[in-house]
């Protein structure tokens, strides 16, 4: 081998290795902004999508119009009315004050950008961030820059990441992602190194995190079990009790600092473990000290002692404890525990679909043939250990009970796939690249033998190799293919906006959404109270800028519950209790029209259920006949006079669907059970182009209801008789 | 005079006979809810103890069946909790005579009626046509040729699909018998998840003391790291909440299904077999790696072609799998011929 050649080929690396991870970092922006760019592919425009989204991009104009200082303190009256909401203290302020800063650097170096362009293109943007902390992160660990390059590829754009961070989509998770890898890229290297600065770097990454999403209690989870482990199999060094004691004290301290958190970090929970591993790392060291003092065998009877009497006192206790009635399992740890929990006592958590539990297919689906390489991954990283290699290890294995529990912590589980399988695969393609390396060499001895030929270290037949490497390239082209489909057809949807395609493959837009939030914004008084489920109440204080009664920070069930109640009572007692709530206006969302099938009477067992568990008088089964969910002649009287079935199907009955049968809703398939509703305490407002909006105003207390003329006549005359002021007739 | 003297002995005995006969059922009922909580009849006792004249007490029955159990889910859901209330009545002291002419005070029993020959007849006049049902009897009731003069009111049946919950119960049984019991739980039950988490604890504990010096072998660390995964990603939390079965029937065919229909559901062997060959690629990927650092040889060569065929096959049966399973799923760079494309204004935002 020509010695010179090589170094040629080594010292033009680096230019190779930037020029792909930009590479990579272009393509996972690109690949998010499918729903936006008209380079040749216009989808959609610049907006906000989804629900909570809203809210940021809200409280992000918020604090660039008054100021940091006015974020904190503010005081949010048009939601959650008449409650109101402390913005400022029950929040993750990072992702706004991210975009926020962003946009004040833009506007000072003479970039005059709209804050919503900064907010629609900012998770793009942290998704190359991400790509490039997956590519230190795996260089950290592996040491090997391949390894880097493959994950840096693959977390830029797996679909589940794809699918919080497509350009709109203006979520905690866009940024809190990043936060994620590269807090465990900057922990590992103060792992490695034992120095404070990285450490100190790192629980400052963590403060970013603890900002950003409420995700950051893995975070303060997984690297005390990992200290933990590391001690219990005996790997214990000085580096580890350097990183672990400064992350954990500056961490605490920092995450102290955001409001929202404050001085939960003592009490809850979930910081337990930190603070436990932290007491533990100490007597441990105590202990070795102890050790080294005493000597061996003094030191394992007093060991042997000390962790009897506190097995004993430990069980005592929390047998005591849990009998006397003082430590109760909270609902967290029990749905933990027991995941049928949450499905059984807390509704409106089961309600939210990004809260059901994983099937097979979606793992598949959002991960594709990485979760098929991943345990080859988990092998080298535990067969050929190091601390970094554990690491990724055990959070590989945490993440993936989490994704299984929940579907949104697909996303944790995300970049672990992709690691682990960045680890197997590369450790493929280094095995079998070596012997194409070696192949002449081989090729040399084997069939023109000089005397002075050395023995060849690899030999592998050629065929196989390059087979073998064909079939890698071949997956990574796959899932390159898969991500990229996914991307422009499964995930950048805005849901404000619908498209739908017909037979010759035409888009049909559907704006309704828009359409009303406009109406509404332009035709109701300005202090207009607008009730819905809280699904729609970000979007309608958004792009309304109306007061709504509740919304999707679920943090008043009791709230949420009336609502429920209000739409699933009788026009009477609905109408009363909204006059008692202020509200003027309610909009609900329907589907039978237009084949929309998220609209609110598929939701409505829900809106039920939650508001079962406060009011008594609200009963599932009277929705239900014999079990089933109906809304066609089968239906129950219960579910016929209910608000939500009267104000949905409102003049439904005179239009011509499905079969040119008259009321044919299409998401039910159903003719609908009652053709000729007459609203009595409501009247309709607005209507949009495909019904999926519809919104009613609720009519004043009518005079007779008020006043009781008779009986109040009579008694007011028989007092004035008894005062005399009205002559009997007889007298 | 005498005549009415002795007609009020007569009553005299006669009230005093009954009182007596109250006061054995009483104290027979209480002896046997000593040891059991829900007191199990035959349909002698249950003519004796609920239907007959005469008791100072509450019987609260509760109508199922042993034999059928299996075919009944109701009667499954419902007897836990009917024991548990049963329980929870007696730990309160609810089982214990006070005052035994005023509703609220009176002793409440629970009872079990079996469904068989002999009591088949009293589920008849009941007129029942499902079970299970509840009813609290607070005073006793006639019996005539086909029915009871029950009150209707204080019968609780089930409907098919409804859904019990232990609330919903206890609420019906708290409202007819005029007491407001909370559940209580047994202190078995207390600390059942205290015990369960310490026994885990003892048993990794136990584990790792027995097994320190294969403890840190990574091998085994992986093989269970690939076991947990494997059962996570086969969905074992969605198994268990939507108690899914193990395979499922196609509704229009009626024929077994070993693949449910749509990404978000799934039957318990799909599932598990669908993450085994997931995870079966990883393993194929792992012998082809360790053939790699070997010589050239036959064996080493017929290794790697397996290996491969292991990783091309997992690959394959799990998408092919997927694209059976969710119809819109088809990957593809360019968008089907028949779509429109163009320019900016006539092209339909198909194009890549």
């Amino acid at each position: 081998m020509d010695p010179k050649g090589k170094s040629l080929l080594s010292s033009w690396a680096p230019i190779f290795r930037i020029i792909i991870l930009s590479l990579i970092c272009t393509l996972s922006v690109l690949i998010r902004i499918f729903s936006v760019i008209p380079i040749k592919v216009i989808r959609f425009e610049s907006i906000i999508h989804e629900f909570d989204p809203w809210f940021n991009f809200r409280t992000t104009k918020y604090l660039t119009e008054k100021g940091v200082y006015a974020f904190w303190d503010w005081f949010d009256s048009e939601s959650w009315f008449p409650l109101g909401r402390a913005v400022g203290g029950t929040i993750y302020p990072g992702i706004m004050l991210t975009a926020g800063s962003i946009h004040s650097i833009l506007n000072t170096l003479g970039f005059p950008i709209d804050i919503r362009n900064v907010c629609v293109f900012l998770a793009p943007g942290f998704a190359a961030l991400t790509s490039l902390a997956g590519y230190f992160l795996t260089k950290e660990v592996t040491g090997r820059s391949e390894a880097g390059l493959y994950a840096a590829l693959f977390i830029g754009i797996v679909p589940s990441y794809i699918s919080r961070s497509v350009a709109g989509s203006y979520d905690n998770e866009g940024v809190a992602i990043f936060a994620l890898v590269f807090t465990f890229y900057l922990y590992i290297k103060s792992v490695n190194t034992g120095s404070l600065l990285w450490s100190a770097a790192a629980s400052l990454s963590f403060f970013y995190m603890v900002a950003a999403w409420g995700g950051y209690a893995f975070i303060i989870n997984i690297i005390p079990i990992f200290v933990v482990v590391n001690v219990l199999i005996g790997k214990f060094t000085t580096n580890l009790y350097v990183s672990y004691c400064s992350f954990y004290i500056l961490g605490s301290l920092l995450a102290m600092q955001i409001p929202f958190v404050g001085t939960q970090v003592v009490t809850s929970s979930e910081h337990l473990a930190s603070h436990a591993v932290f007491i533990f790392l100490q007597i441990y060291v105590l202990g070795n000290w102890v050790k080294s003092q005493a000597g061996e065998d003094k030191f394992k009877i007093f060991i042997k002692i000390i962790i009897g009497m506190l097995v004993l006192l430990l069980i005592a206790a929390s047998l005591y404890m849990t009998l006397s009635g003082k430590m109760k399992w909270s609902g967290r740890s029990l749905s933990l525990l027991d995941p049928t929990y949450a499905k059984r006592f807390i509704p409106i958590i089961a309600s939210v679909s990004e809260h059901q539990p994983t099937t097979w297919a979606s793992f598949f689906f959002d991960l594709h043939y990485l979760a098929v390489f991943a345990p080859a991954g988990l092998y080298y990283c535990l067969t050929e250990s190091n601390p970094g290699k554990l690491f990724i290890a055990g959070y590989g294995v945490l993440a993936v009970y989490f994704a299984c529990v929940m579907v949104r912590l697909l996303l944790v589980l995300a970049p672990a796939v992709c690691i682990l399988s960045a680890i197997g695969l590369s450790e493929t393609l280094y095995r079998f690249t070596r012997h194409i390396k070696n192949f002449r060499q081989w090729y040399t001895y084997k069939f023109n033998p000089e005397e002075n030929t050395p023995k060849p270290k690899y030999g592998y037949p050629l065929e196989l190799t390059i087979i073998v490497i064909g079939i890698i390239g071949a997956i990574s082209v796959l899932y390159i293919n898969h991500c990229v489909w996914v991307a422009a057809e499964a995930y950048s949807s805005p849901t404000v906006i619908m498209a739908s395609k017909g037979y010759d493959g035409e888009r049909k837009i559907i704006d309704d959404y828009r359409e009303a939030y406009y109406w509404l914004r332009m035709n109701t008084a300005q202090d207009a109270r607008i009730m819905s489920w809280w699904d729609y109440g970000y979007q309608i204080t958004g792009f309304s800028n109306r007061t709504v009664l509740v919304d999707n920070n679920t943090w008043n069930n009791t709230h949420i519950a009336t609502i429920g109640m209000i739409f699933a009572s009788n026009e009477e007692v609905a109408a009363k209790n909204l006059r008692k709530l202020d509200a003027e206006y309610v909009l609900v969302i329907f589907g039978g029209v237009s084949y929309y099938s998220g609209d609110d009477i598929n939701k409505f067992l829900w809106m039920v259920r939650i508001a079962a568990g406060v009011f008594p008088q609200i009963k599932e089964e009277n929705y239900l006949n014999r079990g089933q969910y109906r809304i066609d002649s089968g239906m129950t009287e219960t579910m016929k006079n209910s608000l939500m079935y009267r104000l949905s199907y409102y003049r439904f009955g005179e239009i011509m669907g499905h079969n040119r049968m008259m009321g044919y809703d299409v998401v039910r398939r159903a003719e609908i059970g009652d053709k000729n509703i007459k609203l009595r305490q409501f009247r309709e407002v607005f209507t949009s182009e495909h019904w999926i909006v519809r919104i009613f105003k609720v009519l004043p207390e009518e005079n007779r209801d008020g006043l009781k003329a008779k009986s109040g006549f009579s008694k007011k005359y028989s007092e004035m008789k008894d005062l005399g002021l009205v002559r009997s007739k007889l007298s | 005079m005498v005549r009415l003297f002795l007609l009020i002995c007569c009553l005299g005995v006669v009230m005093k006979v009954q009182c007596q006969e109250q006061q054995t059922k009483v104290e027979t009922l209480l002896e046997l809810s000593k040891t059991h909580d829900v007191i199990s009849l035959t349909a002698e006792t249950f003519k004796k103890y609920v239907v007959d004249q005469s008791r100072q007490y509450i019987i609260v029955v509760f109508f199922s069946s042993y034999m059928y159990k299996s075919q009944c889910p109701g009667c499954q859901a419902l007897e836990p909790i009917f024991n548990e209330i049963a329980y929870s009545y007696k730990a309160l002291g609810h089982t214990k005579p006070k005052d035994q002419n005023e509703n609220k005070a009176k002793p409440v029993f629970f009872a079990f009626l079996d469904y068989g020959q002999e009591t088949q007849i009293i589920y008849q006049k009941f007129g029942f046509s499902n079970i299970p049902n509840i009813y609290v009897s607070t005073k006793s009731f006639t019996e005539e040729t086909t029915s009871y003069s029950i009150d209707r009111s204080k019968l609780w049946e089930y409907r098919d699909g409804q859904e019990i919950t232990s609330n919903k119960i206890l609420d019906f049984i708290n409202k007819k018998t005029e007491r407001d019991v909370t559940i209580q739980k047994s202190l078995l039950q207390t600390i059942l998840p205290i015990s369960i988490v310490l026994t885990i604890l003892i048993l990794i504990f136990a584990l790792v003391y027995f097994i320190k010096h294969n403890f840190t072998s990574p091998k085994l660390w992986w093989f269970g790291c690939t076991i947990i995964y494997i059962t996570c990603m086969a969905g074992v939390v969605y198994d268990i909440i939507h108690s899914s079965s193990l395979i499922g029937t196609n509704p229009q065919t009626g024929e077994d299904e070993f693949i449910a229909q749509g990404p978000r559901s799934q039957y318990i062997l799909e599932g598990f077999l669908m993450s085994f060959l997931i995870s079966l690629g990883s393993l194929g990927l792992i012998l082809l790696n360790s053939t790699a650092n070997y010589k050239n040889s036959w064996l080493m060569r017929l290794i790697g072609i397996f290996s491969i065929a292991l990783i091309l096959y997992s690959i394959y049966q799990v998408s092919f799998a997927y694209k059976n399973k969710v119809s819109w799923y088809t990957p593809s760079f360019d968008p089907p011929s028949h779509y429109k494309k163009g320019g900016l204004i006539a092209d339909q935002g198909n194009s890549f």
